[in-house]
């Protein structure tokens, strides 16, 4: 599963991050930022008219994206939040 | 004993400009690296053990492989291979204490660059608050360098760092092994040393985002707070700029009845004291809406925003990211456009160059303050919505909103959506540093009152002299104005103008306001007071209460419309012509701003007419 | 007509002078300091205090500017968007 297609507050572990071209300077900066295999993620917020971008919160640090950047994130849901 | 140069480097949100102002307090320099748009910050301070320091504060950065200019600066500052720059002799690393997660890895990643090396661990009395428990002694066998707790905010909360700077110089640490997992290392240090309950600070940041980032809430709360702000500016300036004004009156006076009369008298009183003096009277408003920006900037509010309005700036071809600057230097769209430098597809760039004019410019403020506290009635709607404020507001979002349509409109033919990284860390809310503040505002108060000093006081002068001579032949009725080269011009442009409802006094006040946007204030000050004869006792009447009785509401509402639009800024067309290397984009900048000018101000008049 | 008339007559053309010299001086920031060149010929010539030639020669050599038009914002130092916190 995808970052960008995670729900609203549901947890998640990372997965990988892909690359989506052959040198992809945001898929380097997104595994220098954290997401990293094994971190804890989650979906905080989507921005009005579109839900585009996201804010996620990673580890104890939050961050904006944007879909197509979270669409390099692949994840796997751990469990449903209340 | 030589001096040491020390570079402060760490992620951006660390609190690493806390420290540096707390180490440098007034004694800094801001200016910028040579042949870039990124802000140099260099400071100085003498250790207890006096020991010289010269402190360079280097632009937060995430990681050693840079993804924008002002990271691949505080890469190459660090390394040594900045043209320009000494290499720094020792390196200081600011983490964030609460956020060692997502910081230790920078500084990991900082032993490679081969200097010495110390750890400020930022902030540790709010992660002592959240319970955190950190080994300091084991982190700092772990990390391979010094570690020294920190606290920016506190009075005294370099104590220690000053102590290790004082002491024998910290040992260079040697460079990990190739291909470290970083991220693995970092968790497992960690694990090792910071032991912690769940952490307190971060449930503030969920409850307060449920509601901020929230999609209906969020857009709310901005707006809100933003009203509330041009509300503020308003409201709590109104006794300070009365107080200026009346001393202003009073000075004026004192100097009329002090001087001989002639004309000397005329050039000090109606001049420089009418003309530079108004401007001046807007100094308390200025530092009103620099302090909200302040306050949100450094409350972490700011990107939060940047978040909500993303998708209102990418319609408009901008990212959300350049919502920051674009609020932060409203002062002035001159830092706007030369940060276009960034942007890589050129006719992207061409549209923020073109669009900056309108979204910025402190200039503004005097006018606007000077014409809606004149014309607009003091009332209130709804018992707490103050007309005025609310006008106020309503001019900064009819500029906005023109910039983002004209945007639109710029980019019809060109409708590719390019990818834009946003990717914006959104910190953790911290309440404003008071000392930060003021050293802010003095900072702008101390621009700004430079400004009148040199760029308005010459210019009303100049004016002046344009509106006292020649003298009228004798036997001439009419104020002396009227015959002046300033009035002949005046005359002449009124064709122009008319119809927008301005009369000539307007027009001549237009020109210095191409220097300048607020010494229109200055400008009309004095060519009233010079038109209103020559009992100089009469020259100190205020200017917002003399206009209502020259003019009609829908010439002020006219000249408010003008404002807006128009391109009274040569610096800005300047800036525009020397960023573009092309006299033709200027002409289109200065061309398409005149005619909305012209035009918004036109319907305004005539509109207002019908009232 | 009296001689104070004239005084204050003069003072003030001296002063608008004086201002139109600074804009000048802003506008054509070479010929400014052709000139600024000139006045510390001059200056050594008269035998002038040496503070006041090392004055006028400073203003003739070029300034490392940052390239602002000394708008509002940013007072002839840093050009840079929104330094906010830790940017």
């Amino acid at each position: 599963m995808r970052l960008s297609d995670l729900p609203r507050g549901t947890d998640a572990i990372i997965d990988h991050v892909d690359d989506h071209a052959e040198t992809d300077p945001v898929a380097r900066r997104l595994r220098e930022l954290g997401f990293v295999p094994g971190e804890p993620v989650r979906v905080v917020a989507t921005a009005p008219l579109g839900g585009d971008p996201l804010a996620v919160r990673i580890g104890f640090t939050r961050f904006a994206l944007r879909r197509t950047e979270a669409d390099r994130v692949v994840i796997h849901p751990v469990k449903e939040l209340a | 004993m030589t001096t040491l140069n020390i570079a402060l480097v760490g992620n951006p949100n660390c609190g690493k400009t806390a420290l540096f102002n707390l180490l440098t307090g007034s004694r800094q320099k801001v200016a910028n690296y040579a042949g870039a748009t990124v802000e140099r910050k260099e400071g100085w301070f003498t250790t207890p053990g006096g020991r010289r320091i010269r402190l360079l504060d280097l632009p937060g950065a995430y990681s050693l492989n840079a993804t924008s200019p002002d990271e691949a600066v505080t890469r190459d500052v660090c390394a040594g291979t900045y043209r320009g720059e000494a290499a720094p002799d020792l390196l200081v690393c600011v983490a964030d204490a609460t956020n060692l997660r997502l910081h230790l890895r920078f500084v990991l990643e900082m032993r490679a660059m081969g200097r010495p090396l110390v750890l400020a661990l930022n902030m540790i009395d709010a992660a002592r608050r959240n319970g955190m428990e950190i080994d300091l002694p084991r982190l700092q066998a772990e990390l391979g360098m010094v570690v020294i707790p920190t606290i920016g905010v506190r009075r005294d909360g370099a104590r220690e760092l000053l102590a290790e700077l004082d002491g024998t110089p910290p040992p260079v640490p040697a460079p990990l092994p190739e291909g470290t997992d970083l991220h693995a290392l970092v968790r497992q240090i960690l694990s090792d040393c910071v032991t912690q309950s769940s952490p307190l600070s971060d449930r503030i940041e969920e409850r307060l985002d449920r509601w901020v980032l929230h999609p209906v809430w969020g857009p709310v709360i901005l707006i809100v707070l933003l009203f509330f702000m041009f509300q503020a500016v308003f409201a709590w300036a109104q006794p300070l700029m009365d107080a200026i004004d009346a001393g202003m009156g009073m000075l004026g006076q004192k100097i009329g009845t002090l001087m001989p009369d002639g004309v000397l008298r005329s050039l000090i009183v109606d001049g420089v004291i009418a003309g530079a003096g108004s401007v001046v009277t807007f100094l308390p408003q200025i530092l009103i809406l620099f302090a909200w920006i302040l306050v949100l900037e450094e409350s972490g509010y700011l990107p939060r925003a940047a978040f909500l309005l993303d998708r209102l700036m990418s319609f408009a071809g901008l990212s959300g990211r350049s919502f920051i600057p674009l609020l932060s230097s409203f002062a002035c769209a001159v830092p706007g456009i030369m940060s276009t430098r960034t942007i890589q597809n050129p006719r992207d760039r061409l549209v923020t160059v073109l669009i900056a004019p309108l979204m910025t410019c402190s200039a503004r403020l005097p006018v606007y303050t000077l014409l809606i506290g004149a014309f607009i009635p003091h009332r209130n709607i709804a018992h707490f919505l103050n007309l005025q404020g609310l006008v106020l507001f309503g001019l900064y979002a009819v500029a906005i909103a023109s910039a983002l349509v004209v945007a639109r409109v710029l980019r019809w033919r060109n409708a590719d959506r390019q990818e834009a990284t946003l990717l914006m860390e959104l910190p953790a809310y911290r309440v404003p540093n008071p000392r930060d503040l003021a050293l802010g505002l003095w900072e702008r108060a101390r621009i700004f009152l430079l400004r009148v000093g040199t760029t308005i006081v010459s210019l009303t002068v100049m004016l002046w002299g344009l509106s006292s001579f020649p003298a009228p032949p004798a036997g001439a009725q009419g104020p002396a104005i009227d015959w002046s080269f300033a009035g002949r011009i005046g005359h002449l442009m009124l064709p122009v103008f008319a119809p927008l409802g301005f009369n000539w006094q307007i027009c001549v006040a237009l020109i210095p306001g191409l220097a300048a946007r607020e010494v229109a204030v200055g400008a009309l000050a004095t060519v009233y007071s010079l038109g209103s004869g020559t009992d100089t006792d009469q020259a100190a009447l205020q200017l917002g209460q003399m206009l209502p009785t020259h003019w009609g509401v829908p010439t002020a509402l006219s000249l408010l419309a003008w404002y807006v639009y128009a391109p009274q800024c040569v610096a800005t067309l300047a800036v525009i012509r020397r960023e573009t290397a092309s006299w033709r984009v200027v002409a289109i900048a200065a061309g398409y701003l005149f005619a909305l000018a012209y035009a918004a101000s036109f319907l305004t008049y005539h509109i207002a007419r019908m009232f | 007509m009296g001689p104070h008339h004239i005084i204050q007559t003069v003072l003030a053309c001296a002063m608008v002078l004086a201002c139109g010299l600074y804009w000048a001086g802003r506008l054509f920031p070479a010929a400014s300091r052709r000139g600024w060149s000139s006045m510390t010929a001059i200056l050594r010539g008269l035998h002038a205090p040496v503070g006041m030639i090392h004055y006028a020669d400073r203003r003739s050599r070029p300034r490392n500017r940052t390239g602002c038009g000394g708008c509002s914002g940013c007072a002839d130092r840093s050009c840079t968007p929104g330094a906010g916190p830790d940017r």
